[in-house]
């Protein structure tokens, strides 16, 4: 597996202020560091308010960090010793580079689709802001896309209210998808929608991820969702990484008090469920 | 007897140009101490049942039932000033989205107090009583297992965590001492240690105060830990009810099956990243309600006999709404005892 994404030592503050008295609250992301490779799902977990979608949004470039690098390499030159560093966020080289390769899924995928224009309208504007294609060339590719992701032709034309859920979540995974990513980065992507769809999603990412290779990050609640699709897990608490692993190993043995709390309390309801049967 | 008992309930929604059946003959009971889950997945009218009991509804809405009772007196056919009486003591609701039903301009302590039935308050000076209402108010948060009261009773909503509110609105169900609580769909998008805080507190108030819960969720490994029986919605239709350990052990209906096979962590023997076991499509919208059983067009079992709606039929205590029943044999499942009917079902 070649390595495809380096994150060093990133670091962001944020200080927000009450009143004209009030307290500063300083809220600090980091240190961060950790790597990912090419096909690899890592999750991260951990409890509400420990930055875990803060994470997210500096992956993608949403948020700059102030310290530290994000350093995407790419394919044919990772197996020499010294890495191209194709966009970095301390060099200020052009950051577009890296936000077409690390794209984001956001919880409420309903949300974020604009209800005025057609999905293919939506698509569209996707490729005219990142890419040079031609129209017809943006036609094939949208088409293409839809088709991956498990859609229709037709869908081109529809608009937002006429798809159900799981479809909603799959225009996302599309405009995510559109511009051949390395890494998807997804913020709690199964939160939303109901147990069946959310097993027709899962089953996509991993039919995707198998046939194109992606690296996926994805924040989640479920436990057992975690366990079953990621390899390796990193669990945060206040803005740090306290504990990261493959998946398998931590779940078995965790350090940190923290998430043995998290996969104690998961397992305990999978055990009384158990006790039923 | 049933401390909730509804039968053959059908709501009827006028979207403008048609009429749809939201709920179709829904049943539900719940008895006296007992923790029921209601099932279903979005879509499915669970809330839409929550909100039938409650009384909560709009004009361009109307119900027919056979009955719905509480304690025998019937829900229908009392008069408004009754009904607000036993919603206001006797059923309380916890509603989806603490964050969005409580109100954003009025401190967390002060909706609690005003929740706070005034019986409960002795006769006294203003003074008295304000400070009587606070006292139960910090006894009511304790209870629900927040200890530090005076940080959060000041708050407004938007300060406090979702886990919190969640507990605060439990608080403001429990301040009337209800004997039937409606959780709908209390542990949504919580990670597991507040899940299971959430789930220990019901248990517990059920087990000390024998506080029926009518827990409505989709999250099965929640309903399973806290439950002792479920309903299973399917597009406005029961589609399977009984105990708990009867329908886990033994799913009859195909959805009850698929359901159950979705979360991955039942399956011990499920490898990582395998695909999950699912039911192709999505659930249809109410414009686009299929004939008959409405689970039909992704059944993997469906045959021509299901455009016909199924009767419910039971098994012992284990009520199943389907053609073709898993795990029975197709002559038991013909012989299996109809459930009653009841009037103006056949409509």
């Amino acid at each position: 597996m070649t390595k495809i994404l380096e994150v060093r030592n990133i670091e962001y503050r944020h200080s927000s202020k009450r009143g004209l008295f009030g307290k500063q609250k300083t809220f600090t992301l980091g240190p961060i560091s950790f790597d990912m490779y090419s096909g690899e799902t890592v999750a991260v977990i951990g409890n509400n308010g420990a930055g875990k979608s803060l994470l997210a949004k500096t992956l993608v470039g949403a948020v700059q960090v102030d310290k530290g690098e994000i350093v995407l390499l790419s394919e044919q030159d990772s197996n020499t010793d010294k890495p191209t560093e194709v966009a970095s966020d301390t060099l200020q080289t052009p950051r577009r580079k890296r936000v077409q390769d690390i794209r984001m899924i956001l919880q409420h995928s309903a949300d974020s689709l604009n209800p005025a224009i057609s999905i293919g309208s939506i698509l569209t504007q996707t490729l005219k802001l990142n890419t040079d294609l031609t129209e017809t060339a943006r036609r094939e590719k949208i088409e293409e896309t839809l088709l991956k992701v498990g859609l229709l032709h037709e869908h081109y034309y529809y608009y937002r209210h006429m798809l159900s859920d799981g479809q909603q979540q799959r225009v996302a995974m599309a405009r995510a998808l559109i511009l051949d990513p390395k890494i998807i980065v997804a913020d709690e992507p199964f939160a939303a929608l109901d147990p069946s769809v959310r097993s027709q999603t899962v089953n996509l990412i991993l039919k995707l991820q198998k046939e194109l290779g992606l690296g996926f990050v994805f924040i989640s609640h479920n436990i057992g969702i975690v366990r079953h699709i990621s390899d390796r897990v990193l669990v945060m608490d206040k803005g740090q990484i306290i504990e990261q692993g493959i998946t398998a190993e931590v779940f078995v043995d965790p350090q940190q008090p923290l998430t043995q709390k998290l996969i104690k309390a998961h397992f305990d309801l999978v055990e009384k469920h158990f006790a039923h049967v | 007897m049933a401390l909730l008992d509804i039968k053959n309930l059908t709501l009827y929604i006028d979207t403008g140009s048609t009429t749809v059946k939201a709920l179709e003959k829904v049943n539900l009971q719940l008895n006296e101490g007992e923790i029921r889950a209601l099932v279903g997945e979005s879509g499915s009218g669970k809330s839409l049942a929550v909100r039938c009991i409650i009384g909560a509804i709009p004009d361009y809405w109307s119900i027919k039932a056979d009955r719905i009772t509480y304690q025998g007196q019937d829900l229908l056919n009392m008069s408004y000033e009754q009904r607000r009486q036993i919603m206001r003591r006797e059923i309380a609701v916890v509603f989806q989205e603490p964050t969005s039903s409580l109100d954003p301009s009025v401190t967390v302590g002060e909706q609690l107090e005003e929740s706070i039935p005034p019986e409960f308050i002795d006769k006294g000076w203003f003074w008295q009583q304000n400070r009587q209402r606070k006292k139960i108010a910090i006894s009511l948060i304790h209870r629900v297992g927040i200890k530090e009261h005076e940080q959060y009773l000041n708050a407004y909503p938007h300060e406090i965590p979702k886990d919190i509110s969640q507990k605060l609105m439990i608080a403001m169900a429990l301040a009337s001492e209800p004997k039937i609580l409606i959780a709908d769909d209390s542990t949504r998008g919580m990670e597991s240690t507040t899940k299971s805080q959430i789930l220990r507190l019901l248990d517990k108030l059920n087990k000390t105060k024998n506080l029926a819960i009518l827990f409505v969720s989709h999250d099965l490994l929640a309903i399973t830990s806290v439950a002792h029986t479920m309903t299973v919605l399917y597009c406005g239709q029961t589609v399977e009810s009984g105990k708990v350990k009867s329908l886990l052990r033994r799913p009859l209906h195909p959805y009850t099956k698929a359901l159950l096979d979705s979360a991955p962590s039942f399956q011990l023997s499920l490898p990582t990243k395998s695909p999950l076991a699912t039911l192709k499509g999505t659930i249809p919208t109410l414009q686009h309600l299929p004939a008959g059983c409405r689970l039909g067009p992704r059944c993997p079992n469906a045959r021509k006999e299901c455009v016909q709606t199924p009767v419910p039929r039971a098994i012992q205590e284990h009520t199943y709404s389907c053609h073709f029943p898993l795990h029975v044999p197709e002559g038991i499942a013909k012989r299996a005892p109809r459930v009653s009917k009841g009037l103006g079902a056949n409509d």
